[in-house]
């Protein structure tokens, strides 16, 4: 049975540039279920990322309010946040950021105290093909490599929640598929829930949910009916 | 529509607001590197300047030769020798002060009054000259005026060889003979117990039975080398008047220890603040091009746009000047009114007839344009790299030098450290050159520290060698004459129940080879235990030979065993060939000791004693004046614990002052260097320490990272900028060193904990100032950016 993990109602965020006002995300309504995949699309500006953003907390909406788990969100201070992040939430970003001078397997080892019941940084990094390259620094990794170490760094503390920016980016379609196998993986094996951001229509065809946005606001909701697995996506 | 240079101006303006923190930093760096230089040369060329007018105002004579008489008719015959300009004779005496309810011995020193325009004048400060035919009317030196409140109006009895005057102080005086007022018996100078007289002749002539003569001959030559020339045959004519020896003005207590002072002041003004001024120098520099560098992108898309590089140029360097301009003024200001500050104190010490302060354009020009031309060099060095890319390159951000596996990481110590800790070490080594910019900007922040404070320390211990160690009695009775050995128990019958040393102090001249040098020779007795001298043993061809100070012999080029030719001076000199054969550590004075054997035999004479070193019960005090009424021969006493709380005073006034501002400058410049390296670490890593935030790592957690990096550079820094401090420390007091006064090199255990805490204080002050940055870091746009 499947519960509300993350609850959103009338999200708006607003920034002010001198008189005039951009909204980035305005009266954004969404649930998240525990161990679902849902996958946002967009055009840059659409406000997906900072849609993400609020939901891993990195930011703090204008208006409207943030549920985890009926835990109010919105009301906690920075470093109550932080805790959130610390335990629940894993973050995949579009450029990687690992620490470049910590080894692949520092980097994960770095995070693996921070969950409630972490696998072992050798786990992440086996999980990810990745234990023959853990003493390489981040430099000496290929982009795909680098990504799939943010993935390991991510999961290490099975976090409730993966939220995953843009993750194929800056990556070229085989890689983009390895690491997209991976958080599949990551997905099916611990029942995380992941919120994944693209503007790559073929990626959504491994949501169980898809996200449309534009102009800071959702447009459409809608169930993948098509799933596939992600070795079987092209683009 | 705006011009192109009202925009370009605008956005200086508005980078240059954003950049205040650093701006005020370099700032403050600079205008202390500035103020010290331009209070040290203001201060010392007003003070060169005032004695060069003092002694041309008061015709200072070149020479002065003490006579035992000389009828003032044949004074008029000396003229014509070759090389002497102008001649003129004088009388001189010594007695003393008595002034109500003082029992301490004052000593005075009575000079005939000179005539208008003639050698040694005097300038009158305040009253009046007294008039022709009174003889009761008197100049006194300001400097005992002042110390014992007395003006002009007021009567004081003194007594001249044993007769007692009422004198009338009908005004005060500066002469600049006494600049330096000092008697002989002690070389620190106490305004309270030394005074200087300018009385009327006839008042000497009486006293010093010298009707129609004077004792004391004044001469000024043609020029240094014709009057050098011309002593053979001025010695040959005074003969016959008791000649004994001339005192070139080189030699003459007041200019001797003024020209030491200036000599050592000279060092101090290069060296000093030339060491501040290098190590604001390398910061402007290289703070300067790091600065630059944060602007290397707004640079390449302004010439993406087709903007000129002369015109980019142009911008920078007015950015730069916009961070260095408020400094340079500030440093000005600064140092032009401590030079003023500076130039007060020493004039209270020193003091000139004639004073001109005036503040040194000249080093001010100089050391602005050299701030200015160092950090411009570090702008343009940084544009030239910047301009060296392409505009293409130059437009995305900078590669970080990427980490790769070094020796640093097969080391199996490494993999027990923290995380932490081995992300902050391989940091450090990932950069290099920041990373040993920064340590060296800590060395020589924690150097100037052990630097600037060392001096108290060192005259501590100078003061606990020569009056705790050294010197042991409590005073020293000096008797005008030596007495035969058997009167010592008579004159002990006077003292008391302490410890009473005899010994035997004389002003020789030493002679080795070509160079001469003015001496105390001390003789000693072998069981003397109120006196000691520190000495370093050496090899030599006898023992029985002279043991002279290692200031003088280092100065003299004297390695013992060396022959030296000794004469006394007195009124009979007795010349001997002897040897050198010790060397002592002896910190003040230039002395020279002979074991008292070796006197009695060297010199052929019988045992007596000049001086008595007496150790009082309890630390009492003696009544002076009632034992110089008791024993006739005795010609003062002096007491240790005035000595050393004179020249303790001295120090405070003269050092400390100087010490207390290198000590302001040294704590500013070490702020400056921690808070602009913390501010570029922090720069450098931010990117860092926004993804651990994002990734759920506490705001004390970061903290901990970041200052884990600057206290390992702190900790990497204190060992060699001790060692650096202790370095410039002997190059210092190498330049500064007298034959009369040297300053151990002995930096104790607190100068070294205190720079250490001093430095720990400025990382835990700048983490404090810091801290909101790290508090307010943003992960959010730096998170969306490719590294």
């Amino acid at each position: 049975m499947t519960e509300v993990l993350l609850e959103a109602k009338g999200l708006g965020k607003r920034y002010a540039f001198g008189e005039t006002f951009v909204d980035a995300l305005a009266n954004v309504d969404f649930s998240l279920q525990t161990g679902e995949l849902v996958v946002v699309l967009g055009p840059s500006g659409s406000g997906k990322s900072t849609f993400l953003n609020i939901l891993g907390t990195l930011d703090r909406p204008t208006v409207g309010t943030l549920n985890y788990k009926n835990e109010l969100m919105t009301e906690k201070t920075d470093e109550e946040l932080c805790a959130f992040r610390r335990e629940k939430v894993g973050l995949v970003f579009q450029f990687y950021n690992l620490i470049p001078s910590l080894t692949a397997l520092e980097n994960v080892q770095l995070i693996e105290s921070h969950g409630e019941s972490a696998m072992s940084s050798e786990d992440a990094l086996r999980r990810l093909n990745l234990w023959e390259r853990r003493n390489h620094f981040p430099s000496e990794l290929s982009g795909g490599e680098q990504q799939r170490v943010a993935i390991a760094r991510a999961i290490v503390k099975k976090p409730a929640l993966l939220l995953c920016d843009e993750p194929t980016g800056a990556l070229d379609v085989s890689t983009g598929v390895v690491v997209l196998q991976a958080i599949e993986e990551v997905h099916h094996d611990f029942g995380v829930s992941v919120m994944l951001i693209t503007h790559n229509v073929m990626i959504a065809g491994i949501a169980d949910r898809v996200i449309h946005m534009s102009g800071g606001k959702i447009t459409s909701i809608e169930k993948n009916l098509k799933h596939m697995l992600a070795r079987d996506l092209q683009w | 529509m705006v011009k192109l240079e009202q925009l370009l101006a605008r956005k200086t303006w508005r980078e240059f607001i954003k950049m205040l923190g650093p701006a005020l930093a370099l700032s403050s760096v600079m205008a202390v590197g500035l103020a010290s230089l331009i209070m040290s040369q203001g201060n010392l060329k007003s003070l060169l300047r005032s004695q060069k007018l003092t002694y041309q105002n008061l015709n200072f004579a070149d020479a002065l030769v003490p006579l035992v008489r000389i009828p003032r008719t044949t004074v008029h015959f000396l003229q014509n020798i070759e090389g002497v300009q102008r001649i003129e004779c004088r009388l001189t005496e010594s007695g003393q002060v008595q002034l109500p309810r003082e029992e301490r011995q004052i000593s005075a020193r009575f000079h005939s009054l000179p005539g208008m325009g003639s050698l040694n004048n005097l300038k009158l400060v305040e009253g009046r000259w007294p008039k022709a035919n009174a003889l009761n009317e008197v100049i006194l030196s300001d400097a005992f005026a002042r110390a014992w409140n007395l003006h002009s109006g007021d009567s004081i009895r003194v007594t001249i060889k044993g007769q007692g005057f009422h004198f009338y102080v009908s005004g005060l005086g500066r002469s600049a003979e006494y600049i330096y007022q000092t008697g002989s018996a002690v070389s620190m100078p106490d305004d309270k117990l030394f005074s200087v007289w300018w009385i009327h002749p006839r008042i000497l002539e009486k006293t010093s039975n010298l009707r129609s003569s004077c004792n004391e001959l004044l001469v000024k030559g043609t020029s240094a080398r014709q009057l050098e020339l011309a002593w053979p045959e001025l010695e040959r004519r005074l003969k016959a008047f008791g000649f004994t020896q001339y005192i070139p003005r080189a030699r003459q207590l007041s200019h001797y220890f003024l020209n030491s002072e200036l000599e050592q002041l000279k060092a101090m003004s290069i060296y000093m603040p030339g060491i501040f001024i290098a190590v604001c120098l390398f910061l402007l520099n290289i703070t300067m091009n790091r600065v630059l560098m944060t602007q290397r992108e707004t640079i390449a898309t302004l010439r993406a746009f087709g903007f000129a590089r002369v015109i980019l140029a142009i911008q920078s360097v007015g950015l730069s000047l916009a961070c260095l301009l408020p400094g340079a003024a500030a440093g000005i200001i600064l140092g032009v009114w401590l030079s003023k500050k500076m130039f007060a104190i020493y004039v209270l010490f020193y003091r000139f007839a004639y004073i001109d302060y005036r503040s040194d354009p000249d080093s001010i020009v100089a050391s602005v344009a050299l701030c200015i031309a160092t950090a411009l060099t570090g702008t343009l060095w940084g544009l030239r790299n910047i301009f060296r890319e392409s505009v293409a390159q130059a437009l995305v951000p900078a590669i970080p030098q990427h980490t790769r596996t070094t020796i640093l990481d097969s080391l199996p110590l490494l993999r027990r450290l923290s995380l932490t800790l081995r992300m902050s070490l391989r940091n450090l080594f990932r950069r290099p050159f920041q990373s040993g910019v920064t340590c060296l900007g800590l060395i020589l922040a924690t150097a100037l520290l052990v630097f600037a404070r060392f001096e108290e320390y060192a005259i501590q211990q100078m003061l606990d060698q020569e009056y705790r160690i050294s010197q042991r009695q409590s005073h020293s009775l000096i008797f005008s004459q030596r007495l035969p050995i058997s009167s010592l128990k008579s004159v002990e019958s006077f003292l008391g129940h302490g410890i009473a040393e005899a010994s035997l102090v004389i002003p020789v001249s030493l002679k080795f080879g070509r160079a001469v040098r003015e001496l105390t020779l001390v003789v000693k007795n072998p069981n003397e235990a109120l006196r000691k001298i520190d000495v370093i043993p050496v090899k030599a061809r006898n023992n029985h030979g002279l043991t002279l100070s290692k200031a003088v012999a280092d100065k003299l080029g004297i390695v013992p065993p060396a022959k030296v030719v000794i004469t006394t001076r007195d009124r009979f000199p007795v010349h001997v060939t002897t040897w050198i054969t010790q060397l002592s550590e002896n910190l003040m004075g230039t002395i020279v000791t002979v074991e008292s054997d070796d006197f009695l035999k060297l010199f052929n004479t019988s045992a007596s004693f000049n001086t008595l070193l007496y150790k009082s019960p309890n630390q009492e005090s003696l009544n002076a004046n009632r034992l110089l009424s008791r024993i006739p021969a005795l010609l003062g006493i002096s007491e240790k614990d005035f000595e050393k709380r004179a020249f303790e005073k001295t120090m405070a006034e003269n050092v400390g002052i100087f010490r207390n501002f290198m000590i302001g400058f040294a704590l500013l410049i070490a702020m400056g260097v921690l808070y602009n390296n913390a501010r570029i670490q922090f720069s450098e890593r931010e990117r860092e320490f926004a993804l651990l935030r994002a990734l759920g790592f506490f705001e004390a957690e970061l903290t901990i990272l970041f200052w884990t990096d600057f206290l390992l550079l702190t900790s990497v820094a204190i060992f060699p900028g001790l060692w650096l401090g202790k370095r410039l420390l002997m190059a210092l007091m190498a330049a500064i060193e007298t034959e009369v006064f040297r300053i151990p090199v002995i930096i104790s255990p607190q100068s070294y904990v205190w720079a250490s805490a001093m430095l720990l204080c400025g990382v835990l002050l700048t983490a404090l100032i810091i801290q909101p940055r790290i508090h307010q870091i943003s992960f959010l746009g730096i998170l969306k950016t490719r590294e």
